[in-house]
Parts: structure tokens; C-alpha cells; sequence
């Protein structure tokens, strides 16, 4: 039995979901693994950490109470709902009692009057019709170049410059996830052992180099990189997390969460250079712009 | 968690307005959704009042649960979907993940009566170690987070947690594993002293 398996089944045996022969293979592969005997002594610590030394708290007595008064204020119809019942109410009592012609003709006054309120209170000309010019638009920051003023930060240059580094590292680990998430989407749902393999090898390969992407990205404050290899990371635990021989509810459950989340478009369509260059030359412009400003001032 | 029959009585009469039968509800489930969220969030005033909002929620749409023995894994899930939408929507400057908020570090969990007793320098230390073991939770991705908290802290089961997450097993079994590598790593530093 492969580490990795033996590793997953510790965890699951934890939390008392491994059968008795699943055990008794792990206990023979830990008798000759140091690896994996280290592993569930780590994994038992952890869990005993965390059940043991995170206490349970108490939400305060007054919860309930506060809970009780929106629900009242739910149930209760608003003044708005209770003014049209009771012009409703009204309105059915004259109509009842008055004959048809007698409706007809107040129908007519309320269409006559709702004609003349419209034309006579409405806040623009209807004969001028809207043109471009008529709408004033926001003034947008052109794009800006890279300035050449003296007093320019080149801390900003630096900066810039190790975005442009892992982005390109990013763009790189992006490729290689969208061709693995290509090959569990199309795979089908009775994949041979093989091919699963091969797929968790890429897997976890992309796994390793995780960590430190998010470590980078997160220091460079590159969000949306971010964000999107954090949604990446879940799936590929999943698929490095299967059998040799997965049952096909499980192929099926990735491709769902695959396309749930658009990671493939997400990864082809954000050209990601391009969205953060923009985003930098922007702020990079608009600082610019700004220090002009003050010392127009 | 087994739904006992008054506990499906309790579910009937709260969605014909019974609001006796939803209190009694609420008293059940209380501490452990508000644990949940808690955890969840990392930050203990917060998690009142999404707790609030769950269960102003769960009451709006009671009409709509089929069958009161899903009421638990319903609840859970409003509850994770509640946290999630309360952390993005109050989410720090800059970020654009539930997972970067600002760790529960910087704030100390405020501990109940029953703890008063025990002296100020025991009591400060079991501040910090959960301080710690919430820092460290509050790295994990927020699904993973979540079949950690509910499967191993709260105790459910891989077939209760699939429900209350509305995932298959295999992920949850995976997300728990993968919660147990980062946490044993993050933590391994303070284990060795």
C-alpha cells in the first residue's frame, strides 16, 4: 500500500471511518514505514490538540431575545401592506354596491387622472429626446505610463518587478493546473487505474508547489491570482485524495466542483499579466497624477 | 446527529408557527452551530450575530425543509453559508478571501463564568493555545475549515458532514486529511517544546 493511501486512511481512522481490514493493512505498512508512524503520531497529536484545548463556548443569554423580535417584526405586515388591505377593503365595499355603469365611470376618472398626474409632474420633456451629450460621463484615468520623474519611488520599480517575477511563475503553475483539470474533466467517470495515476501524480506535484505560490502571492498582494489558486488547491487535494479506483460518484463530484467554480475559464480567459499589469500601471498613473496634484496645490 | 422523534414533532409545529417549538429548537442547537461559526470565523462577537441570522433564516424558510429529519444538516449548512457570506462581506482591505481575514491573534476569546476559577496564569496560557489553534485554523480554505471543524472538532460523522456540506464523502474524507497535514505542520513548532 502506497504512503499516501496509508496517510488518508490514518486520518479517516481517527475519526473512527476505516474498516478493520483497512486498519490491519495500515498497521503492517507502518510496522516497516518510519514515515508513516511519525505520520499518525502527528495526526493523533494534532487531533488530540484540538479536541482537547479548543473549548466550547456559550453564545450570551440575550440571543434568543433579539432573534424573537425580528421574527415578531416578519410576522407582523408592515404599515405599507396594511394601508393597501384597507384600500382594498374599501374599495370592495363601494363597488359592490354600486351598479356597472356607475364603476365604468369611475374607472374612467381614475385612468383620467393618472393621465394628467403623469404628464403634468413628470421631471423630463418627453419631446427632448436623450442624447450623448445630455449624460454627463465620468472623467477616467487615461492608462498611464510609466513616468520618468526624478522623484519617482523606485521601491514601486522593485516592487513591480517581483509582481512581474510571480506572476509569471503563477502563469506557469496555472497552465499545467488547467491541463490537469482538463484531463478530469474529460475523463470518464470508469477511469482506468492508470490514468487515475497519472493524474494524481500530477496532482500532487502541483500540491507541493501550492504552499509557497499563496506564500508569494499573498506577499505581493496579487488578490485575484490568489484567490484563484486557493479554489485550485481544493480540487487538487480531491483528485491527489483518490483510489486507484475511484467509483464514478466521485469522478463526477470533481467535474461538478470544477465547473462550479469556472476554474477552467477563470484560468483561460483571466489573462493574468495583463489584469495585474493594468491594475499596476493604474495605481502607478493614478499616484502619479496625485502627487502633481499636490504639488499643483 | 440522530434526530430523535420530539426533536421531528419540534421540526412540524415550528413550521406551522409554533414559536414555543422553534425556541425549544434553538435551545438544542444553539451552542453547536454557534461553535460552528465560530470557528468559522475566529472572531466571537461576529459569530452572535450570524448565529442571529441563521436562525432568523432557518425560520423564513422552514416552509420549505421536506422532511424535519434533514433539519440538522440543513441548519449546518445555512450556518456555513451564513459565515461565509458575513466574512466576504466583511472582509479586510485588499483581500478577496474568507481565508485572509485577520487571524483571531490579535483578539482574545472573552472565557465563560465557569472558567473563573481556575488561576490567571493557567487561564492565560489556555487563552493563547486557543488563540493559536484558531490562527491555525483560520489558514485553512474555508471548505476544508469546515469538514475539519464539523468532522473531527464537533464530531460528525463523513456521511452527516457530506450532507451538511453537500459534498460526497470521498471529499470529505480528503478535506479532513488534507485540514490534519496543514494543521500537524503548522503546529508541529509548538508540539516540540
Amino acid at each position: 500500500m502506497k504512503c499516501q493511501k496509508v496517510e488518508l486512511l490514518i486520518s479517516a481512522h481517527l475519526d473512527g471511518e476505516v474498516t478493520v481490514s483497512e486498519w490491519q493493512e495500515v498497521e503492517a505498512h507502518i510496522e516497516s514505514c518510519g514515515g508513516c508512524a511519525a505520520k499518525l503520531h502527528a495526526f493523533q497529536q494534532t487531533t488530540d490538540v484540538f479536541k482537547r484545548d479548543l473549548p466550547e463556548h456559550e453564545p450570551s443569554q440575550h440571543v434568543w431575545s433579539q432573534i424573537a423580535k425580528r421574527i415578531e417584526a416578519l410576522d407582523k405586515p408592515s404599515r405599507a401592506t396594511r394601508l393597501l388591505d384597507w384600500l382594498r377593503a374599501a374599495s370592495d365595499r363601494l363597488i359592490i354596491r354600486q351598479s356597472a355603469p356607475v364603476r365604468v365611470a369611475q374607472a374612467g376618472l381614475v385612468l383620467a387622472g393618472i393621465i394628467f398626474l403623469v404628464f403634468t409632474r413628470l421631471p423630463y420633456k418627453l419631446d427632448a429626446p436623450l442624447t450623448p451629450s445630455a449624460v454627463e460621463l465620468p472623467a477616467m484615468d487615461k492608462p498611464a505610463e510609466i513616468p520618468s520623474d526624478p522623484e519617482y519611488d523606485p521601491t514601486e520599480e522593485k516592487q513591480r518587478l517581483l509582481q512581474a517575477s510571480i506572476i509569471e511563475q503563477v502563469q506557469n503553475y496555472l497552465e499545467k493546473a488547467g491541463v490537469l483539470l482538463l484531463e478530469v474533466k474529460n475523463s470518464d467517470s470508469d477511469a482506468d487505474v492508470d490514468e487515475v495515476a497519472a493524474i494524481r501524480s500530477s496532482s500532487e506535484d502541483l500540491l507541493e508547489q501550492t504552499i509557497l505560490m499563496k506564500q508569494n502571492l499573498k506577499e505581493s498582494k496579487l488578490v485575484v491570482l490568489g484567490n484563484i489558486v486557493q479554489q485550485l488547491e481544493l480540487i487538487l487535494s480531491d483528485v491527489a485524495n483518490l483510489d486507484d479506483a475511484p467509483d464514478s460518484d466521485e469522478i463526477e463530484s470533481l467535474k461538478a466542483t470544477i465547473l462550479q467554480n469556472d476554474l477552467l475559464i477563470k484560468i483561460e480567459i483571466y489573462d493574468v499579466r495583463k489584469l495585474e499589469q493594468n491594475r499596476d500601471e493604474t495605481k502607478a498613473g493614478s499616484a502619479f497624477n496625485r502627487k502633481q496634484q499636490l504639488q499643483k496645490i | 446527529m440522530k434526530l430523535v422523534s420530539n426533536e421531528q414533532e419540534l421540526v412540524e409545529q415550528a413550521k406551522q408557527g409554533n414559536l414555543m417549538a422553534f425556541e425549544k429548537l434553538f435551545e438544542s442547537y444553539q451552542t453547536p452551530v454557534y461553535n460552528f461559526i465560530l470557528r468559522m470565523l475566529g472572531r466571537q462577537q461576529d459569530s452572535e450575530d450570524v448565529l442571529q441570522e441563521v436562525f432568523v433564516k432557518i425560520y423564513q424558510k422552514l416552509g420549505t425543509l421536506r422532511e424535519p429529519k434533514y433539519f440538522s444538516s440543513w441548519l449546518f449548512r445555512i450556518a456555513k453559508n451564513e459565515s461565509i457570506n458575513f466574512a466576504t462581506r466583511y472582509r479586510a482591505k485588499d483581500t478577496d478571501s474568507i481565508d485572509e481575514l485577520e487571524p483571531a491573534l490579535a483578539e482574545r476569546f472573552v472565557t465563560d463564568e465557569s472558567q473563573s476559577g481556575s488561576n490567571p496564569v493557567e487561564k492565560t496560557e489556555q487563552s493563547e493555545l486557543e488563540d493559536l489553534l484558531q490562527a491555525a485554523l483560520n489558514e485553512l480554505p474555508v471548505n476544508i475549515r469546515a469538514s475539519f471543524i464539523l468532522g473531527v472538532i464537533e464530531g460528525h460523522s463523513y456521511k452527516e458532514v457530506s450532507k451538511m456540506l453537500g459534498c460526497s464523502i470521498g471529499n470529505v474524507k480528503s478535506r479532513v486529511f488534507r485540514a490534519r497535514s496543514l494543521l500537524s505542520q503548522k503546529l508541529q513548532p509548538h508540539f516540540q517544546r
